[in-house]
């Protein structure tokens, strides 16, 4: 009937072509890291720097297998931090852009007040934390929780607020009440927006957590690192960094799984590789 | 889809005018609106950008009140949301997040309908406009003529005895525009009155069985043309020379407000 061909209708040799250069790409970025990592082992080794000032990557090695218990406890320790402050500004910054986005009154109070408070450094409210909720669990995951909650509330009202009037029109024309449109339109609309905002706030717990515990804790790898420091412990200091930075990875790369695992909607890496391909 | 239904509609707008407010004053859009469309008809609105033929548009559906006057639907006054409509935009509105057939059934479902049969007649609307395999797809993979039959099949999915277009087909390549148009004829079936808004002459004459011309801001109508040819008509209405001739009509209406030149005009003070 129609001469028009979709576009990925047939995606069999495009999208193996983009999946091998996905796959090409992320073995030169690969090769690039174990060179880097090879050059510096070489050049403290020549140049024999000592290991408190720069540790060999070979010396931080050793310290992240030989001593595996104590990253496991510590990271065991942070990562519920993360994990809890990241989850708590879900729960509350998720309703309160969805208040934003309803209510006028809200949007002017709270909107006011929350770009406002996104100019004070919340790294430097970390000591009032400690002080109030104590050295435990509390006191961190408030800290992440505070870093964490801003971008999840700008991404989702911005999210929401992306729905093109005639999506809008389209629904109120058949009668569509407002939980409806809530619920068919606003909310997956907001979706990709929302997912972008957690993967910020992802990582920014991370770094919450760890502020946490620089400024008075008596476990965690932020913990570990200010005790390694204080003993000009360099290669513990430098091992805590590669574990910190694995757990960043791991725990991004989780909020992406689920982002795929929800978003089926948009064309993936590989698709979007074949596409410009073909371009 | 259960019981008899009502099939068609008509329409009486009674001297509506629309306002908005401008930043510095009000802009009006429309004045002084006053026509009727017949139950059953299919009715074409031309005239140039901002002459206010899509606010017409909103204000039948009841999504946007009007400053004066009145509008009924079957002698119902509007006034709220009619919730018996099917529109298309110029755009296509799909929900990215939704495949296909669920993009088709999203009026069944927040209308309520029965599942099983609205999945039926949407399986058979994609058929009639040749997506037939392609429930299961996301709008990412289609063109933009295809996203726009699947708009259309959604508009028709409730069966509505009143379907709005609002420039439907403006996007799309001229091609396709003759595509679609008889796509819309074979869907159409003379099973609900049609209130088509457009800029293009040639698609009003042809799908339609009277043309309103209306004037630019603030918008009014000019005349209303009957166009006369024989249903059921299919693209090659515009061989026929009836067909050309309401084309000359229309075309002179707009001339004799000094809006379609024959000639690019001489620009005063050219070079100066």
């Amino acid at each position: 009937m129609s001469v028009s061909k979709p576009l990925g209708a047939r995606p069999g040799r495009g999208m193996a072509h983009g999946l091998a250069r996905a796959a090409r790409r992320q073995a030169i970025g690969a090769a690039a890291l174990v060179a880097l990592v090879a050059m510096w082992e070489l050049l403290a080794r020549v140049l024999a720097i000592p290991s408190y000032a720069l540790p060999r990557p070979s010396q931080i090695a050793v310290i992240l297998l030989g001593r595996w218990a104590l990253f496991a406890k510590h990271l065991v320790y942070t990562t519920q931090e993360v994990l809890a402050g990241f989850l708590v500004s879900i729960a509350i910054g998720v309703p309160v852009a969805i208040g934003i986005v309803y209510s006028r009154m809200l949007e002017s109070v709270s909107y006011t007040l929350i770009v406002a408070f996104q100019a004070v450094p919340k790294t430097a409210l970390a000591p009032l934390f400690v002080l109030w909720l104590g050295y435990g669990l509390l006191s961190k995951v408030a800290v992440a929780f505070l870093i964490a909650f801003f971008p999840i509330v700008v991404n989702t009202v911005i999210g929401m607020r992306s729905v093109e009037p005639e999506m809008l029109y389209l629904t109120r024309s058949l009668g569509a009440s407002a939980w409806q449109i809530f619920l068919k339109v606003r909310l997956p609309k907001a979706l990709p927006s929302m997912f972008g905002g957690f993967k910020v706030a992802m990582a920014l717990a991370v770094v919450g957590s760890v502020v946490g515990e620089y400024i008075g804790a008596n476990a965690g790898l932020g913990y570990v690192q200010l005790v390694a420091s204080s003993n000009l412990d360099t290669p513990l200091v430098f091992a805590v960094i590669v574990v910190l930075s694995l757990l960043g990875i791991v725990l991004f790369n989780l909020v992406g799984l689920v982002e795929r695992l929800v978003i089926r909607w948009k064309p993936g890496e590989a698709q979007m590789e074949a596409a410009r391909d073909t371009m | 889809m259960s019981g008899p239904r009502q099939l068609t509609v008509s329409v009486a707008v009674e001297d509506v005018h629309k306002a908005y407010h401008g930043r510095a004053q009000q802009i009006v859009a429309l004045e002084s609106i006053t026509m009727t469309v017949r139950s059953g008809e299919f009715l074409a609105v031309v005239g140039p950008s901002g002459c206010g033929k899509s606010t017409l548009l909103m204000l039948i559906a009841g999504l946007l009140p009007p400053t004066r006057g009145a509008i009924a639907i079957d002698g119902r006054p509007v006034a709220g949301p009619y919730t018996d409509v099917g529109i298309v935009f110029q755009r296509d509105v799909l929900f990215e997040w939704r495949t296909i057939l669920g993009n088709v059934l999203l009026p069944a479902e927040i209308k309520r309908l029965s599942l099983p049969a609205s999945r039926e007649r949407a399986l058979h609307l994609l058929d009639e406009v040749g997506l037939a395999g392609f429930e299961d797809r996301y709008p990412y993979e289609l063109s933009g003529g295809m996203r726009q039959r699947v708009a259309l099949c959604r508009a028709l999915i409730h069966d509505p005895p009143l379907l709005l277009m609002d420039e439907p087909f403006a996007a799309l390549d001229a091609f396709t525009r003759e595509e679609m148009g008889a796509y819309l004829l074979r869907l159409w079936h003379e099973r609900s009155t049609v209130i088509f808004v457009t800029h293009s002459i040639e698609e009003a004459v042809a799908l339609a069985d009277r043309v309103v011309v209306m004037s630019p801001r603030p918008g009014r109508i000019v005349e209303a043309v009957d166009v006369g040819l024989p249903r059921p008509r299919g693209l090659d209405v515009k061989e026929d020379r009836r067909f050309h001739d309401v084309v000359h009509t229309i075309r002179e209406l707009f001339k004799a407000r000094g809006m379609l030149w024959e000639k690019t005009p001489e620009i005063a003070g050219r070079g100066r």
